[in-house]
This record gives structure tokens, C-alpha cells and sequence, in this order.
């Protein structure tokens, strides 16, 4: 026992010192942070990637990288182009002949029309095309179509007439046949998605009853009533025109067409769940390629804020989707910066596409599911980690962290109170006023949220172009009191605020099964105690919420819930013509609110409608028909060292702006060069 | 035969014996814990269920791993020590003794705590399994990471072993076999190294076995802590978590695993040191130190109730504080230990303090000093106490 004794008794020592050197050097080695890679944490598990359902923030925005629209909200809150390089309104008026040769006369005389009136009728082509004309206006509004239409009143174009029919699902088939077959008198064909069909025809309504009946009948189907709505001499049609980007490529490398806007609608209007399509896809009745790269979306009717339908709308390849049926097992591929490039059960990895001026720096993006407190933390000494979603369990740990900075993702949804207008104890405007003032949003926040909640006023996502800086409304009960002294309310001895005939209570609805809201609602009902009313909080099943007590009005006041919509249009929730059957529950019947909002409704030009949607604005509120309490706060926790220069986007810090090179990430004020066309 | 080999070294060497104590304190455990099962036995074989047969094979057999390979270092280490620092005189070896034993009783999760605070919180390197992203690809980064995944449990494991094994060498490696045997080896013309190396050693090695399954026992309590601190799958992972969560059904999974881990791991070692450290058959049993103290005193003409009550009666006293106190000392290690991992208690605070490792690498050190402070006190006492040995 000598010699080898003593190699194992010094050498066994050392040899388990220097694996664990070796292995510790080379895991340092392996795990150097790389300057073109990104790990970023989730809040939870990794997310399907559904372009159409993202279930939260991070799922989003995570879409947002690999999926692009056709336009986008920019960092600074305005429409930035995306797939689209440019966009812009025209107007199409189509006027029928009783022959081809008419037609052409028809064209060649507004062709004939001097430059000055065509100025005046902001007419800028006139085609003929068959037995139509069509005339293209350079703006979607104003008189132009009616000098136009002056013009060539003589050549008597064919009176166009508006038909209405049902037409369930099983029968859409036969219809578009039917229009197919028909295509000499029918024009037009348009499904409003609820059962319900519209035709343009050349001909009179009963002549179409007639046609129609005759060739159900050779096909032994029962007839349809046929409804005739309108008449007219030229079809007015809202055209909007995108101008995809020449270099957008999807990531198999195929250029982005015309049809992939289609078929993407197409699926979107054929799974109405998939995501809230808004009334602008409603309205659409054609999507045409106009030239290699024009998508031209004609609509059926006047409608300025289709544009924000198409805000952040991710666009599919159409060959993926029609591969790819109804349920997708897989995300599907899109146009966006990052490529998704791995994907296993704990982790997502996504690649730059490096597309020639995507102005991408970082190659990699890797998303990791979430961690405990320890190893996130383990993760961010070790420079492993460059973000994360904190949970609100490690948030309170992690806001320690010195080298973290926190950043405010966009807003996503806000919570409100609705009044019932028409609720005996609410109707008075000064009444509602006055509970808004008795209301301490910042004690809400803090004391239910823990400060995750950003306080809002206004009927507006904060940070978009169109939302106006309100400034915050903060308690003041002595005014509250006062309000509610003014309307006839006043306190007891025992604090309740009274009129000669009842007392100050209500009913404040909430969706049951919520305890968080629940919470609110009774802190609420505590500080609206404390002037004197009296509220019952009352939980309601959520399926029953809508149907039975708020579509009725049968509520005083309810707690809601809503994610922030991209347009810019309120009529369902304050239009008069929306109480019955759509959001309008307070039951808001105000002529002037009304007119302001028609008129937003047919504002094409984006930089009015920001001042309509003030005058919307302002009156809702002035009305008194809504509390807005918060939105949500979500937090990105960025690694200070590893992006030193971020700076903070009025509309909330989005992962595609982190990812771009820091010298993009600075905003330079624009040089415009104004060019003068030659005379 | 050769001249050096005229006596068998290990032939008074004691023999490696199963710790029966320790294997009763893991037989109660696991009674205790089947117990439980039979209690309930389906909510526990649902709880087994999901824990995995086979994954808790695996879980046993990651634990056993680690436990066997951090003995084997620490054994090796130890003698290392031991061999190196025979030479200094002896009050440094005794004061090298105690801080290494203070090492041994410091609290583990401690320990641990502190070097990940280090290790990742100050310079940013770092540890495998704490790791929120996986290695990279390839063979070389993956063999890396295993590597470290492997070898870092079982150095910090190795630390207290190191230590407690230490402190036992230095106190025992300075004991010559009898002066006459040295001298008559030195006769017979063998250098001082050769006579340590082919006579004192093996001896010392035999002794070194007897106390082994012990560590192991001791190994498999502390592979609690680093298993838990450092989110390694395991046996002992299994216990650490059943605690924290503290329902009856895993719990009792979790002792029945680690039990079975920590007796197999005593049997191993015990068989191993019956392999390599056979005991000397060349001579007769002697007898015991007891019975040679009665013999004596009945010599010299005393009764055996006598010779009981004046000499051996005092000496028993003793043995029984000695573990008494060795006993409590232990027990405050076994508790710290434990309350660490609930967060209840007297390890209420080291756990607190391990909140801030990252940031503040020493504050978990500093928890740890009281608890090590109490366990090394009781532990000296028990020292003191311990009977003198009889030539």
C-alpha cells in the first residue's frame, strides 16, 4: 500500500476538482450571452401562436413578430405602414347601359369633360368595361358623382335596384350560382353574415322575384321572398387601395399577393370566432388585385373607420390556409421580421428573416417558458435572460433588482362602469356625475391591483393618435355631495342620500364567479357610501349578463369588462339606433351625440377624425353614461445593461421595437422635402 | 514470508460494522411512514403513481449516485488532509480538528446558499440546474453541462464530509501502533514513510471504514439540503419538496424513498469496506476494555459490585453523556436542517436569509453561524466527555 495509495488518495481529489473546473469553464464558455441572440421569459406556458385568438399580452406579441398587416399602429400612436406601403380612399361610381356601345359614349364623354370639372368632380378615371361605366373619384366623400352622373344623365344609365333575401348558410352556395349564372342582371351579391342576402340587379325587384323563383324551381328548391329596399342610377362604392411592399416576402420566401389578403378575410369571415372582425369586414363586397401589387377592397357602403379593421389584421399566405382547413395543429407561417424557427415544450425560438431592411439587429429571439422565483433570478445574474413577464409572484422580488428596468406594455383592456340611463335613481346626469367624483380610482389600484393598473379616462385606447390627454378626474366628495344636493339628494342622519320619495340605492351588476371583481365592486359600493348611496352589488351569470339584464336594460349600474378595439368608431355603444340588439346598454339616445357620431363614421381623413372622435368624446362623457376606471398594466422587466438606451413609447413598449438596432430605436424628427411638379 | 509483513497490520483494527443505531432512526422513519400508507393506502398509491415507479427508481438511483461518488471524494480528501497535516504538532491538528468539525456541523443549505451567491449573485456563472434555459446544442456544450450538473452536488456534498472525516483523521492519524512495533520495523531498517504508508495507514483506513456508514447515513441527510437548494431531481429532491408542501401522503412517499436511498447507501458502503478493508483473522478476540477494568479491580481484591461501582460505573456515565450531548449535537444539525426547508422554526431565519443569497452572498453564512455555533458546543461537550481510552 504505497504508490497507488497515494495516487488515489491525492489523485481522486483532484481529478473531481478538475472535471468540475472543466465543466464549470465550459458551461461559462457555452452560455456567453450573444449579441445577436434575445431570451426573453413568459409569465406561464408557451402559447399556440394562434395568429386570430392571442390569449394574452405575450402570446401578442409574440405574433406581432411573426406576422405582419397590412398597417399597423406605429410607436408613436399613429397608422404606420406594414405590408402595405401605402393605403388610400377612393370612391367608384358604376352605372349600367342598355348596351356596350352606350357605355363607351358614356365614358368617352366624361373623358371629354374639361380639366376644371374634373377638378371640381374630383373625378379621376372614367372606364367603360361591357355595358358599365365606372368612374373613379379621387375622395370617398363629397358632391363629385353627382356632376359626374349630371353629365351622362342623357344616355339614361340602367336604375339599379336593391334587393333584400334570406339566405342561411346552406343556401349561400346556390346564390352565388344563381349571381354566376345571372351575371347580366345581377351585379352585385353581398352576405351580411346574419342570414341575410343583398343584390344589386338591373332590373326591377319583381322581375328579380321572378328569375330567381324560375331557376330555384328547375332546380327543385323552394322559392325565397325577395324584398326590394332602393333604387338608384349609379352604385356608390367606397374603394380602399393597398399598396403592398414589393419586397414583402413570406417566410418561405414567396412574394405577399393579393390573394393572401382574400383568402385571409375569406377564413376570418367564415370562422366568426376566430377574432372580433369589426363592422368594416362587414361590410366588404370585393376584394380585387388592381395591377401586381394593388389590393383593392371595394365596400358597399359608406364606412371611414374600415381602415382600423385592418390595423393589426395578420395576414396568412392563402396556400397555407387552404392546406390547412379549419384547425390548425401547427402556428401558421407569416410575413413578419422573426421566422419561427424551433419549437418544443419548453421553449420557442424564433429567427430574423433577414429581410433586406427589416432593420432587425438581433438574429434570434428565444422564448422560455416560465421559471420559479429562483431560477428566473439565477437567469438574470447570469446574463441568461434578457426580459421577462413577471408574474405577480415574482414581480415583488424582481422589482428589487436595480438592473431591471420595467417597462409598460400597450394596453389591452378596461374595466368601466356602465349606468342605465333609464334606471329611476340614475337618470339624472348630476346623480352619476357625482358618484364619479366620490370615486378614489388610485385607492382601487392600489389597494385590488398592487399598483398593476394604469387609471383612464376617456372612451380611447391611451397612446393612439386619436385620444385626446384628459386630464385624470380625482375624488372630491365635497363636490360629489354637492352635485347630489343640487339634484335633490341629501343626507339623513344616518348618511343615506335621500329625495322626498326614495332613497340613493342601486343595483351594481357583476358577472358571477369572479372574486376579484367582486372585490372591486365592493369597494366600490364603500366609497360611494360614504355620499350617501346605498349599493347592492349583484352577481349575474355571465351568460346571462348580456341577455337578460343589460340587452333589456334591466340594471341600475353594471361593472364591465372590454378589451380596447383599434377603430375609432363608438355608434354601437352610443348610438341611438344601437339600443336595441347591439352595446348600447345604457340606453344613450342623444341627437347630438348621434350627429357626431355619423359624422366620425364618415370621416375618411385620419387627421379629423381625430378631432370628431374629441367631439365624440367629450359628449359621452359630458353625458355622464360611463365610468372608466382602469386599463391593464402589464410589465416587461428589460435587463438594463442589455438594452441601455430603450426609452419608454407613449403607447407602451412593444418586443419588435427592443428588438430593432438601438439606433432605430431613437426617434429622428422627419425631413420632408417638398417636391413642386413640373408645369 | 517478508520481513515486513511480520505483523498483520490490520489485525486490532476495528471492524466495519453496519450502523445498526442510524439504520434503526431510518427503519422508524419508514415504519412511521408505512404507517401513514396504511392509513390511506390508496390516496398514497395515488401520490407513489404520480411520483413514477420507474421515475422513483431513477430519482434513488440519482441520489445514490451522487451520495456514493461525494463519499468516495470525501474519503479521499480527508486522508489527502490527514496525510499532510500528520506532521504539525498537536494542538494545531486538534484546533485543525474542531474547525473542521464546526465545518461538519455548519448547516448545509447554508453552505450551499453562500456558494450560489457567489458563484452566480457576485461573478455570474453559472450552475446547470438553476439554469431558466437549456444548454445549447451539440456534444460538447451538452457533456459540459452534464458534467457540471454531475459534479457540482457532489463537491458541495463532499465539503462536510471532507470535514467531518477530517476532524476525525487529525485526532487519530498522530496514534502510533505501539512504540515496540515501530521501533522494531525501524530495526528491521524501514524509512518512517514506508512504515506509515505499509503499516499505519491500513490501519488507520480500517478505522476509517468502521465510521463510513455513518457518513453515508449523515451524506443522505445533508444530500437533503443540496438536492433542494439546488432543484436536482432526486430522492432526497423528493422529501425536500413533500416537507415544503407538508401533506401526509407525499410526505410519507418521500421518507419511504429516502429512506430506502439512505439504507441502501449505508449497505453499500459497508460492503465496500468489507471488500477493501478486511479485518485480520490471525488473532483471537480480545477482550473488551470493561471486562479488562472488572478483571483488574477484582485483582487487586475488590467484589465484582464493588469493582462495577467504583470504576466502571462512572466511566458508563460518561459513555451515556457523551451521546447524549453527541446525540444533540447532531440533532440540532438534523433540525436546522429541516426547519430550513419548511421555513418554520429555529431555521426560520437561515431560510429568510437565503431569500437575499443572489444579492448578498455572506447573509445565509451568517444565519448559519448560531446553529453551527450550538451544534459544535454540544458536540465539544460530548467530547469531553467521552471516557478515556484503556491501553
Amino acid at each position: 500500500m504505497m504508490w497507488w495509495a497515494r495516487v488515489l488518495i491525492f489523485g481522486i481529489p483532484l481529478a473531481a476538482l478538475s472535471v468540475g473546473s472543466w465543466a464549470a469553464w465550459q458551461v461559462r464558455s457555452t452560455r456567453q450571452p450573444r449579441a445577436d441572440e434575445v431570451v426573453v421569459m413568459l409569465p406561464g406556458a408557451l402559447p399556440t401562436l394562434n395568429p386570430f385568438r392571442p390569449v394574452d399580452e405575450t402570446e401578442r406579441q409574440m405574433l406581432d413578430l411573426l406576422h405582419e398587416p397590412l398597417v399597423r399602429l406605429g410607436r408613436n400612436g399613429r397608422l404606420s405602414p406594414a405590408l402595405a406601403e401605402h393605403w388610400e380612399w377612393h370612391r367608384h361610381v358604376t352605372c349600367w347601359f342598355s348596351s356596350p356601345d352606350i357605355a363607351q359614349q358614356a365614358a368617352l364623354r366624361l373623358q371629354a369633360l374639361s380639366g376644371n370639372q374634373w377638378v371640381a368632380s374630383q373625378l379621376e378615371a372614367a372606364t367603360a368595361e361591357g355595358n358599365a361605366v365606372t368612374m373613379r373619384f379621387i375622395k370617398p366623400d363629397g358632391q363629385g358623382p353627382d356632376e359626374a352622373m349630371r353629365s351622362i344623365a342623357d344616355l339614361q344609365p340602367l336604375l339599379l335596384t336593391l334587393v333584400q333575401l334570406p339566405a342561411d348558410a346552406s343556401r349561400q352556395a346556390l346564390l352565388k350560382t344563381f349571381v354566376q349564372e345571372r351575371a347580366d342582371l345581377v351585379k352585385r351579391l353581398w352576405f351580411d353574415g346574419q342570414g341575410t342576402c343583398e343584390m344589386v340587379a338591373t332590373i326591377p325587384g319583381l322581375q328579380v322575384q321572378q328569375s330567381l323563383t324560375q331557376w330555384l324551381q328547375a332546380r327543385q328548391q323552394p322559392a325565397v321572398p325577395v324584398r326590394s329596399v332602393g333604387e338608384v342610377t349609379g352604385l356608390i362604392e367606397p374603394i380602399l387601395d393597398f399598396k403592398l411592399r414589393p419586397q414583402a416576402r413570406w417566410h418561405d420566401g414567396s412574394a405577399v399577393a393579393v390573394e393572401d389578403v382574400r383568402a385571409t378575410v375569406g377564413w376570418v369571415n367564415q370562422h366568426p370566432g376566430s377574432m372580433a372582425a369589426g363592422d368594416g369586414f362587414r361590410q366588404v363586397q370585393s376584394i380585387t388585385a388592381a395591377g401586381t401589387n394593388l389590393v383593392r377592397i371595394a365596400y358597399r357602403s359608406r364606412y371611414g373607420p374600415a381602415l382600423a379593421d385592418w390595423v393589426d389584421f395578420p395576414i396568412l399566405p392563402a396556400a397555407w390556409l387552404r392546406t390547412h382547413g379549419d384547425s390548425w395543429a401547427e402556428p401558421p407561417p407569416g410575413a413578419g421580421e422573426y421566422r419561427l424557427s424551433a419549437h418544443d415544450a419548453q421553449s420557442v425560438t424564433l429567427e430574423s428573416t433577414g429581410a433586406a431592411g427589416n432593420g432587425t439587429a438581433i438574429k434570434r429571439v428565444r422564448f422560455v417558458v416560465a421559471a420559479p422565483n429562483l431560477k428566473t433570478r439565477v437567469g438574470l445574474a447570469t446574463k441568461s435572460l434578457d426580459a421577462l413577464w413577471p408574474s405577480p409572484l415574482t414581480e415583488v422580488d424582481l422589482r428589487m433588482d436595480r438592473a431591471l428596468d420595467f417597462q409598460a406594455t400597450p394596453p389591452r383592456n378596461r374595466l368601466f362602469v356602465l349606468w342605465n340611463l333609464r334606471s329611476s335613481v340614475l337618470a339624472d346626469p348630476r346623480v352619476r356625475e357625482a358618484l364619479g367624483l366620490a370615486t378614489n380610482r388610485p385607492a382601487l389600484v392600489n389597494e385590488l391591483l398592487g399598483g398593476r393598473g394604469r387609471i383612464v379616462d376617456g372612451i380611447y385606447p391611451p397612446g393612439v393618435w386619436f385620444n385626446q390627454q384628459l386630464s385624470l378626474r380625482t375624488q372630491d366628495l365635497a363636490a360629489a355631495e354637492r352635485k347630489l344636493a343640487e339634484a335633490g339628494w341629501l343626507k339623513d342622519v344616518s348618511g343615506v342620500a335621500k329625495t322626498a320619495q326614495r332613497m340613493l340605492d342601486f343595483e351594481l351588476l357583476i358577472t358571477a364567479g369572479n372574486p376579484w371583481r367582486q372585490r372591486l365592486a365592493q369597494a366600490l359600493a364603500r366609497q360611494w357610501a360614504r355620499v350617501g348611496a346605498r349599493v347592492t352589488v349583484s352577481e349575474v351569470d355571465a351568460q346571462e349578463l348580456v341577455s337578460r339584464r343589460l340587452e333589456p336594460g334591466r340594471f341600475d349600474a353594471v361593472l364591465l369588462g372590454m378589451d380596447f378595439e383599434t377603430t375609432w368608431d363608438q355608434s354601437s355603444f352610443w348610438h341611438s339606433s344601437r339600443v336595441k340588439g347591439s352595446l348600447n346598454f345604457s340606453g344613450v339616445a342623444d341627437p347630438q351625440l348621434d350627429l357626431l357620431l355619423d359624422a366620425l363614421a364618415g370621416e375618411y381623413d385620419l387627421a379629423q377624425v381625430a378631432v370628431r372622435a374629441k367631439e365624440v368624446e367629450d359628449r359621452v362623457l359630458s353625458l355622464h353614461a360611463i365610468m372608466p376606471l382602469f386599463s391593464d398594466l402589464q410589465q416587461i422587466a428589460i435587463r438594463r445593461d442589455r438594452f441601455p438606451d430603450l426609452q419608454a413609447r407613449p403607447t407602451g413598449l412593444m418586443l419588435r421595437d427592443l428588438l430593432r438596432p438601438a439606433s432605430t430605436r431613437v426617434r429622428t424628427p422627419l425631413e420632408l422635402k417638398m417636391i413642386i411638379p413640373d408645369e | 514470508m517478508n520481513d515486513e509483513t511480520i505483523i498483520d497490520a490490520s489485525a486490532n483494527a476495528p471492524a466495519a460494522r453496519l450502523p445498526w443505531l442510524a439504520l434503526g432512526i431510518v427503519a422508524i422513519a419508514a415504519l412511521a411512514s408505512a404507517m401513514v400508507v396504511a392509513w390511506d393506502w390508496q390516496a398514497w398509491t395515488v401520490v407513489w403513481a404520480e411520483m413514477g415507479g420507474v421515475e422513483n427508481m431513477r430519482s434513488m438511483g440519482s441520489s445514490l449516485g451522487r451520495l456514493m461518488a461525494a463519499l468516495v471524494v470525501a474519503t479521499a480528501t480527508a486522508l489527502a488532509f490527514a496525510i499532510s497535516l500528520r506532521r504539525l504538532p498537536a494542538w494545531l491538528r486538534t484546533t485543525l480538528a474542531v474547525l473542521a468539525k464546526s465545518i461538519a456541523l455548519f448547516p448545509v443549505a447554508a453552505l450551499t446558499w453562500s456558494f450560489i451567491g457567489l458563484w452566480v449573485g457576485k461573478w455570474g456563472w453559472p450552475i446547470e440546474s438553476l439554469m431558466p434555459v437549456e444548454a445549447g446544442k451539440g456534444f460538447l456544450p451538452r457533456m459540459a453541462a452534464t458534467l457540471w450538473n454531475w459534479s457540482l452536488p457532489v463537491l458541495l456534498l463532499a465539503v462536510p464530509l471532507t470535514a467531518d472525516l477530517t476532524a476525525w483523521l487529525l485526532t487519530t492519524i498522530a496514534r502510533a501502533p505501539s512504540p515496540g512495533l515501530v521501533d522494531a520495523l525501524a530495526a528491521k531498517g524501514l524509512d518512517g514513510k514506508r512504515i506509515f504508508y505499509r503499516h499505519h495507514l491500513p490501519r488507520i483506513c480500517a478505522g476509517l471504514a468502521g465510521k463510513l456508514p455513518f457518513v453515508t447515513l449523515l451524506g443522505a441527510g445533508y444530500l437533503i439540503a443540496v438536492e433542494d437548494v439546488l432543484d436536482l431531481p432526486g430522492a432526497a429532491f423528493s422529501l425536500a419538496r413533500a416537507l415544503r408542501a407538508g401533506a401526509a401522503d407525499p410526505l410519507a412517499a418521500g421518507v419511504v424513498l429516502w429512506s430506502m436511498t439512505a439504507a441502501l447507501g449505508c449497505t453499500i458502503t459497508w460492503l465496500l469496506c468489507r471488500v477493501f478493508c478486511p479485518r485480520g483473522q490471525s488473532t483471537a478476540p480480545r477482550p473488551s476494555a470493561s471486562s479488562r477494568l472488572l478483571e483488574s479491580a477484582m485483582v487487586i481484591g475488590l467484589s465484582r459490585a464493588a469493582g462495577w461501582r467504583r470504576h466502571l460505573l462512572p466511566r458508563q456515565f460518561r459513555s451515556a453523556l457523551h451521546l447524549l450531548f453527541c446525540g444533540a449535537s447532531w440533532a440540532v444539525v438534523g433540525t436546522i436542517l429541516i426547519s430550513t426547508i419548511v421555513g418554520w422554526g429555529p431555521g426560520v431565519v437561515l431560510a429568510e436569509a437565503t431569500k437575499s443569497a443572489l444579492t448578498d452572498p455572506w447573509a445565509s453564512l451568517s444565519a448559519g453561524v448560531s446553529p453551527a455555533l450550538c451544534a459544535l458546543f454540544l458536540w465539544l461537550l460530548s467530547r469531553i466527555m467521552a471516557p478515556r481510552s484503556i491501553p
